[in-house]
């Protein structure tokens, strides 16, 4: 049995590592053991079982034709990643993901702190009363104090792709590799799962908080905006953290889901 | 054995056949294949997926898996209307492929 694997794997040592090659693999390994096991079963012996299955396999170059595939040997071949490049990668996504959603995250805050303060601060509140002006002039500060490092961010980020341009241009991963990375990925898939769903959840459940300051008082409709704008803007810091990591995983794996 | 060479043309249509009545994964087309054929074709499993990939990228056919007992997981091919159109077309082009080669075969 162990014969059959180690050929599959020499056949396809020179077809790019890829979810679609990974899982014609798995579906031709699966038919050449079920060949082997009713070969054995009528009484063939190992050789002759696993003479059999190989002589019936074909030949590996129809199969690259029809995938659209060239073999890694000739011509402009795609440059294969250490492990090291791939985790920098990987955490240089990470991290740049952290700060795009911390950006756009600070920025929502920005202005729900902004109505925020006005609720406090402005007419008719019942903390303390201020002119319209100074009331609106802090609020505006706020605000600014908000958007501006969170747009900081997005800058401080764009300039920290560039080591990483072999990832744009064509490679491969080594065998072994391409599998680590597809287990954490599948490791990770749950937790994205969770989170994604947790966002959706208070996607949905945000404007409930609109209503409930309404209970307490007619006036405080603001307080319910800030509120929904919060809780909205920790939906979308999910979705964009999460999202970019597992974005990540699929560039590196070169799968489209 | 009948050379691969002759009968490349209709490959898809053995397989497509074979999907008519039930949906089916890899072996078992196989495996049918050379039934039928009473041992004297057999396709070889390059050949046999060669054709899946082509058939699904034709939307031919539609692959899912399907979970065995022991907790196995196959591939399993299900054909779609288009699919059954297409065979449709070959077994006319096949009768008259057959038609005019005849013509040419000395009894």
């Amino acid at each position: 049995m162990n014969t059959l694997v180690n050929y599959l794997e020499t056949m396809f040592a020179q077809l790019p590592r890829n979810a679609q090659t990974w899982r014609l693999k798995e579906d031709l390994l699966a038919t050449m053991e079920e060949k082997y096991n009713e070969l054995k079963a009528e009484g063939r012996s190992e050789n002759e079982a696993v003479g059999i299955v190989i002589s019936e396999f074909g030949n590996i170059d129809e199969l690259m034709q029809e995938l659209e595939m060239t073999p890694l040997v000739s011509g402009a071949q795609p440059r294969v990643l250490t492990a090291h490049e791939v985790e920098d990668y990987l955490q240089m996504r990470r991290r740049s993901a952290f700060n795009i959603a911390l950006g756009v995250a600070i920025i929502i805050f920005g202005v729900a702190f902004m109505m925020l303060i006005n609720m406090l601060l402005g007419e008719g509140s019942q903390f303390m009363t201020m002119s319209e002006d100074s009331a609106g002039l802090i609020s505006i500060v706020v605000l600014l104090a908000c958007v501006v490092p969170g747009i900081a961010l997005f800058g401080y980020n764009g300039s920290k792709n560039e080591p990483y341009e072999y990832m744009q241009r064509q490679f491969q991963l080594p065998n072994a590799l391409w599998e680590e990375i597809n287990q954490r990925k599948s490791a990770f898939m749950p937790t994205y799962k969770l989170v994604i769903w947790l966002g959706v959840v208070i996607c949905i459940a945000s404007p409930i908080l609109l209503f409930v300051p309404m209970i307490f008082n007619e006036d405080a409709s603001g307080y319910g905006v800030a509120a929904m704008l919060f809780a909205l803007a920790i939906a979308v810091f999910l979705f964009i953290y999460w999202g970019n990591i597992k974005e990540g995983f699929s560039v590196v794996l070169q799968t489209e889901d | 054995m009948i050379s691969s060479d002759i009968i490349r043309g209709y490959n898809d249509t053995m397989i497509l056949y074979m999907l008519l009545e039930q949906e089916s994964y890899g072996y078992e087309i196989s495996k049918n294949i050379r039934q039928l054929s009473e041992e004297k074709y057999v396709m070889k499993e390059t050949t046999l997926y060669s054709a899946f990939t082509r058939l699904e990228k034709n939307g031919y056919i539609l692959s899912f898996y399907r979970d065995e007992t022991f907790g196995k997981r196959r591939t399993y091919y299900r054909i779609t209307p288009e699919g059954r159109a297409y065979y449709e077309e070959k077994c006319i082009e096949w009768r008259l492929t057959q038609e005019v080669v005849n013509k040419f075969i000395r009894e």
